[in-house]
Parts: C-alpha cells; structure tokens; sequence
C-alpha cells in the first residue's frame, strides 16, 4: 500500500458542487487500497456548505476504512474557507436564536395591513 | 375552466408579490379546474411566477387539472414568459446541450430560465450540473464578486439544496431575475413536496402546526436526529442574507408564512386555508455590498 491517486473534483461533480451526494461520487471515484488519495480542486470555484460537511464526514470515515489519507489540494481561498467552517461547526451546539411571536390572521387583508402599518 | 386572472402589474416592492400570489392560491379552489389569465397583465415578478408555476404543478401532480393558460396580450411579457419558459419551466431531464445553448442565449438577458427538476431526482448529476450553469449565469450577469458573490453562492446552494433532501416528492422549480435598476437579485425557490410539518413529523419530531414548524427550520433544527452539523441551510442563509446584507426574506410553508427585512420579523398564522402545498421561499439579494460585509461570519451558525 505505497501508491497514491489523484481525482480531478470538477470533472466529477462541476466547478460549484451544491449537493451533499456530490461529495459521496468523490469517494465512490477513489481507489481502495492506496496509501494517499488526492483531491483536486482546481477549477472548483465554490463548493456549498452541504457539500463541504460531507465532504468531511466522508472523509473521516473514508480515512479510517480504508487507512487511506485524503489530501486536498488547489483548493482556493473560498474553498478553505467553507471547509475550515464545517469543521468548526462539526462539535457547535450554540445557534442563531429565533424567538418571534406568530401572529395569527385571518386573511390576506389582515397581513396586507399589518406590513404597511410599519 | 374557472379562470383566475394575474394582476396587471406586481409593484417594485418586495411584498407585495408575495400577497399578490397568496391571492392566486386562496382563489385556486381545490378539485376544480382553472385558466391562469394574463391577458390584462403586462409585468409580474418573477417571485410571482415561479410561486404560480408552482401551485399549476402541484394541481396537475394530484390529478385534477390540467393547466391552460391565456397569454398576455403585452408582447413584452409575452416574450419573457416565453423566454423563461414560464410555466412549464425548463427540466433537467432536458439534454445538456439544448440547456447550455439555452443558457447562453440569456447571457445578455438579466433573467436566469425558470428551472425544473423532480425531487427524487434532485441530487443527480443532472440537475447538480443544470442549477451549477444557472448560478454561473447569473454571476455573470450580475457581476458581483468577492464576499458578494460568495454569499450569493452559499444563499442559493444551501436553499436550492435543501428541496432534494427535505421535499420528499413532487417537484423543484427555480427562478431568478437581476433587476438593476433596484440594485438586487430577485430569486424564488419552490417545491411541490411534503412541506416543513410533514417533513419533521416523518422524521419522528414532536410538531403539531405549520407555526412550529417554521420556527424549527427557523431556528435550524435538522429534521435528521442527532445531526448536530445540519439544519444550518435556512437559518444561516437568512441571516447572512437578511443581517448580513440587508436583504429581503420570505417562507411559505402550509398555513405559515414569515417576512424578514432589518427592520421587521413577523410570521403569519393564516386561518382562512389559504396555503402553499410545499415550501415557497422568495429572496431578495441586494447587489450593493456594505464593504465591511463577510460571508464567512454568517456561516458559522453563531449570533455575532
């Protein structure tokens, strides 16, 4: 087990992946049995914050499975930066409170009113 | 056919659309057939449309009625709707040929086409590659960059995401359109799925109305137990959006709907049935960025 492979992202799943089952395709694309897999993000511009927490979680389990390292390389700034974000929020119980009465109505005209009384 | 005429006109504001399609929905009488009129209409937001194009869907899902429509008489809306493919939207089972050249002949446009796409489909790669092209499209026509652009990236992939998981069934629709002369982005993202309380009900959740529930997503409570790293997708992308760049916020969901600006959070409680059989959410992007605005401070999930 001393080789390693390298998977081009955007030709899997596009320059701004969006969905969470994107990330799943990287590692269905991945070799067993390999030492280090490489994942390629050039030309990847954005990835979503779905597909950056599987990214993760895929990941980790993929690295303990298949004691295969994934290293991620030319990933830009923006990239980093949603992946260092997931990996914040992995362990985060604190979240943005929202506390607003609901206002009951009894038809369209009533919340017609009520927005432009403010 | 019980004919439901449009208005002539949806106003500048961002509201008033959204009331305005609240009145379709409470004139579309369950079981019975009907015309979308809009013959006497000559401009209708495109948070309006994709909202219609929606509930003629859904009407058609349930086997009741097949939707006609009566063009409008203005051929300058005549030619936008056509061009949008509105109602019957552009799908991504469509070949990627025929959406690219699609999408290349919007460039110069300030309109994205309206989307759709089956729900149980939606993480295909298929509609991951035809909601990638829409994004990019509407970046370059709207040429924001920097943190911008990144928070438009992260509003409409974390929305647009969530119908593929949480919709169940029926279908997605997506609709933008730069107006800049307002400086924003108007989007609208709708499903035709189970809605916010079914889908938490069918996760096991104790939720009783279509109020908590929209105060769980608001509050990003994931559907999924023991998923402490999700939920984010609503919750952070209003506060990025509504906080962050001062923009305008909408959810529709069941007998529920929440309005949020700055300087206002107020959700309604109908009681009179009107409701949207899915989840409609309406956006509006402002394209004039505060500079000291940064995307990566709303997406934490933390109160700053």
């Amino acid at each position: 087990m001393n080789h390693h492979t390298s998977i081009k992202v955007s030709q899997h799943v596009g320059t701004s992946p969006n969905y969470r089952s994107s990330a799943d395709v990287l590692f269905k694309a991945v070799d067993r049995g390999i030492s280090t897999a490489v994942l390629d993000f050039s030309e990847v511009e954005f990835i979503s914050r779905g597909f950056a927490d599987q990214l993760h979680k895929a990941r980790l389990e993929f690295q303990d499975h298949c004691e295969t390292l994934v290293v991620i390389e030319n990933a830009n700034a923006d990239v980093q930066r949603m992946m260092q974000i997931v990996a914040a929020t992995q362990k985060e119980t604190s979240r943005i409170v929202f506390d607003a009465p609901v206002i009951r109505v009894q038809n369209i005209a009533e919340i017609e009113r009520i927005l432009l009384s403010f | 056919m019980n004919p439901i005429h449009f208005p002539q006109r949806t106003y500048a504001d961002f509201e008033q659309p959204l009331t305005q399609l609240m009145d379709i929905r409470r004139r579309m009488i369950s079981g019975a057939s009907f015309t979308f009129d809009l013959s006497g209409s000559v401009f209708l937001s495109p948070l309006f449309l994709c909202g219609t194009a929606a509930l003629a869907k859904r009407w058609q899902e349930d086997g009741i009625a097949e939707l006609e429509l009566r063009e409008p008489r203005d051929e300058n809306l005549r030619d936008f709707l056509r061009t949008i493919g509105y109602p019957q939207a552009f799908w991504d089972t469509e070949t990627s040929f025929d959406a690219r050249r699609r999408l290349v002949k919007l460039q110069s446009r300030n309109c994205v086409p309206l989307i759709g796409f089956e729900v149980r489909k939606a993480e295909q790669r298929s509609t991951e590659m035809l909601i990638q092209a829409m994004e990019s499209l509407l970046d370059r026509q709207c040429h924001l960059t920097g943190h911008g652009l990144m928070a438009l990236r992260y509003i409409t992939s974390e929305l647009s995401g969530n119908i593929g998981i949480h919709a169940s069934h029926g279908s997605g629709f997506i609709l933008a359109h730069y107006r800049p002369n307002l400086h924003c982005i108007e989007l609208a993202i709708a499903d035709t799925g189970v809605g916010l309380l079914q889908n938490y009900l069918s996760h096991g959740h104790d939720v009783a109305t279509d109020a908590k529930a929209m105060m769980m997503a608001l509050n990003g409570v994931s559907t999924k137990p023991q998923a402490i790293t999700r939920g984010f997708g609503i919750s952070t992308s209003r506060d990025m959006l509504v906080r962050g760049m001062k923009g305008e916020f909408f959810l529709w969901s069941g007998n529920t709907c929440f309005f949020n600006n700055p300087s206002r959070e107020k959700i309604f409680e109908m009681m009179d049935g009107t409701t949207f059989p899915g989840c409609y959410l309406a956006l509006r992007i402002p394209t004039m960025q505060d500079p000291t605005f940064r995307w990566d401070q709303y997406a934490e999930g933390r109160s700053i």
